[in-house]
């Protein structure tokens, strides 16, 4: 359990600039994931925090303590990666003792702890086995006990899951958050699945281009996004463009009259005042907007569009309509009906809540 | 069809046959002989006896030859493993041109006839004043040998994931415990092939153990080559059945080495 810092991180090779200007504080206990596309500097920067290559720039402390340039046998932090890199010539009791002999534990301590944390992870009797004898899923349970079983200040976990199918994925996840919080250890998570990083983190530092885009909890990025490439990378937008028309002051924040490019006018809240005329982006999720019946009501705080559907694809428990508008702008929209085919090709009515609009720059 | 395919066979196998008995059978032809009671090499044998085999074994001037080439063997065996295994370390982390060029340098013994690497190294020890020194011969013999436990050891580091040292670094291992308790273990059978070739390179080494050794440091190859500038004795033919033997019985060893390692 420890807080870890990092402070304007930067990592240059030759001309490229692979992490740019990264700080972030992770409190003590914390579980944050790096979310990102590959490339993006989320798996360097975790390899910073690891010690496997050293910054251009910046600093790197846990607890106060900086560990920029120790090495990362001396930092005192675990690691599980996507290849689970169990040692294939001990057992998997020796592979979970092995960072305890490097502690120097006695023996009688270490087989106790061994045990204790194979039960943890539910590998309880399985010593004796050797890696190779383990499923993928055994063999990643293997990893994870052997990188807490000596309580490392700081957890690293490198896309822990990215080799396994999606129901063990599924079931692993819940499983790693439940030992994650009840060991208290302060993680650090890399994934590209957003699916996983809403899941699993208290929260989600996005990472794009080698910067952090956001930092939020999951509900603050998936519902506030600042910017159009969270909007678009952490679930599904539409975009449409937008026109500022008025603002007016309410309450704490303001009040924006916008013509949406399906000439269609919202009024959306907003925290700054936009000047008349400023192009902004609106993005809508598809699951807020619905298809609704030609009598449906005409309501101030309802957007209503109409669109040329292009073609329905069948999700099982949604289906997903995919449209036009008459400016020409794509659309997709969520249906929890399951009749819509029948839509495909014809001119439908669109509506979402106006307080469902997230205004972003453009 | 089928018969096409059986007869082609047959005469694929033949052939194959008749390659390997070329290959082998003169090399065996000398153990029969070195059994031979006759005085000169003569095949097939007249009479059965061991006499050349006592003759080997009563003769200090054989006897030294061999330990002097055991003791060369093994020095030699223990200084290109590990440099050998250092620099196929070093080799597998390196990227970019200068490791396909630092490569070739290091077989390079490999491809320069051993005569002019010999003749090469006789001057530039004849520099140092060491020619005739047994620090000569080992040095010239580590040269030959080391491309052998350089290819082997980089050969089985080539499946070595790299990961597993980053492991154990994360789990509180310095880079010293981690090469012996992570990275040896598990790149053993190439080391332990490399050091085998390496015996063998040093043990079997003629050219360069006659320019270099001095008086009293003759090993078993340059001790049998000085006996035929004599004469032709059988006990040739002892030595060289034995050595074979050796030879044969090491290999036998690696490769059950080998398959007791690729079963766990």
């Amino acid at each position: 359990m420890a807080k870890l810092s990092l402070t304007n991180i930067w990592k240059t090779y030759g001309g490229a600039q692979a992490v740019r200007g990264v700080s972030l504080e992770v409190e003590s206990g914390e579980f944050v994931s790096f979310l990102g596309p590959s490339g993006s500097g989320k798996t360097t920067t975790l390899s910073m925090v690891a010690g496997f290559i050293s910054p251009t720039g910046g600093n790197i402390r846990i607890d106060g303590r900086d560990i920029t340039n120790v090495p990362p046998h001396q930092r005192n932090i675990g690691m599980v990666f996507q290849d689970y890199s169990l040692f294939p010539h001990m057992n998997v009791a020796q592979n979970v003792a092995f960072p305890l002999a490097m502690r120097s534990v006695d023996k009688a301590d270490s087989a106790r702890r061994v045990s204790d944390v194979m039960e943890i992870v539910g590998l309880h009797g399985m010593g004796q086995r050797l890696p190779i004898e383990l499923s993928g899923g055994q063999q990643q349970r293997v990893a994870i006990a052997r990188a807490i079983v000596y309580q490392p200040q700081i957890l690293l976990m490198d896309e822990p899951l990215g080799a396994l199918d999606r129901l063990l994925r599924e079931r692993l996840q819940l499983e790693i958050k439940q030992i994650q919080k009840r060991l208290g250890i302060t993680t650090l998570y890399v994934t590209h699945d957003q699916g996983e990083a809403l899941t699993m983190s208290d929260r989600v530092c996005v990472f794009n281009d080698g910067e952090i885009a956001q930092v939020g909890s999951p509900v603050s990025l998936y519902e506030r996004p600042e910017s159009r490439f969270i909007a678009g990378f952490v679930g599904e937008s539409n975009f449409l463009s937008a026109t500022v028309e008025d603002c007016v002051r309410c309450g704490d924040g303001w009040q924006c009259l916008l013509v949406l490019e399906c000439s269609a006018k919202a009024k959306v809240l907003a925290s700054q005042p936009f000047s008349a005329g400023t192009q902004l982006t609106a993005s809508i999720r598809p699951e807020h907007i619905r298809l609704c019946s030609v009598d449906c009501a005409e309501d101030a705080n309802t957007v209503f569009v109409t669109a040329k559907v292009n073609d329905v694809v069948y999700r099982g428990e949604t289906s997903t309509l995919r449209g036009q508008l008459e400016s020409g702008a794509e659309i997709s929209a969520r249906a929890t009906v399951t009749d819509v085919a029948r839509f495909t090709g014809e001119t439908v009515r669109l509506r979402w809540p106006t307080d469902k609009i997230v205004l972003l720059n453009k | 069809m089928l018969d096409r395919r059986r007869n082609t066979s047959i005469k694929t196998s033949i052939f194959a046959h008749c390659v390997i008995a070329f290959l082998v059978v003169p090399t065996l032809m000398v153990i029969p002989i070195s059994f031979n009671d006759n005085q000169y090499l003569k095949f097939p044998p007249t009479d059965l006896s061991l006499r050349w085999y006592e003759e080997f074994w009563s003769n200090p001037d054989w006897l030294r030859a061999t330990w002097t080439s055991l003791l060369t063997a093994c020095t030699v065996t223990v200084l290109a493993t590990v440099l050998g295994t250092m620099a196929a370390l070093g080799l597998s982390r390196m990227v970019g041109p200068g490791k396909k060029l630092l490569i070739g340098l290091i077989i390079s013994p490999l491809i320069v006839p051993t005569v002019s690497l010999a003749l090469a190294l006789y001057f530039f020890f004849a520099k140092l004043h060491m020619v005739g020194t047994w620090v000569a011969v080992i040095l010239g013999q580590t040269v030959l040998a080391l491309p052998f436990t350089v290819l082997n050891v980089h050969g089985s580091l080539q499946s070595f994931p790299a990961t597993l040292e980053r492991a154990a670094s994360t789990l509180g291992a310095g880079p010293v415990t981690t090469f012996f308790r992570i990275t040896m273990p598990i790149i053993r059978p190439g080391i332990v092939a490399g050091a085998l070739f390496a015996f063998l390179v040093s043990f079997d080494e003629f050219i360069i153990a006659l320019f270099l050794a001095g008086p009293g440091m003759t090993t078993l190859p340059v001790q049998m080559w000085n006996t035929m500038q004599l004469y032709i004795s059988p006990t040739i033919a002892a030595v060289s059945s034995m050595i074979t033997g050796i030879t044969i019985l090491a290999f036998v060893l690696m490769t059950a080495f080998g398959r007791r390692s690729k079963a766990k």
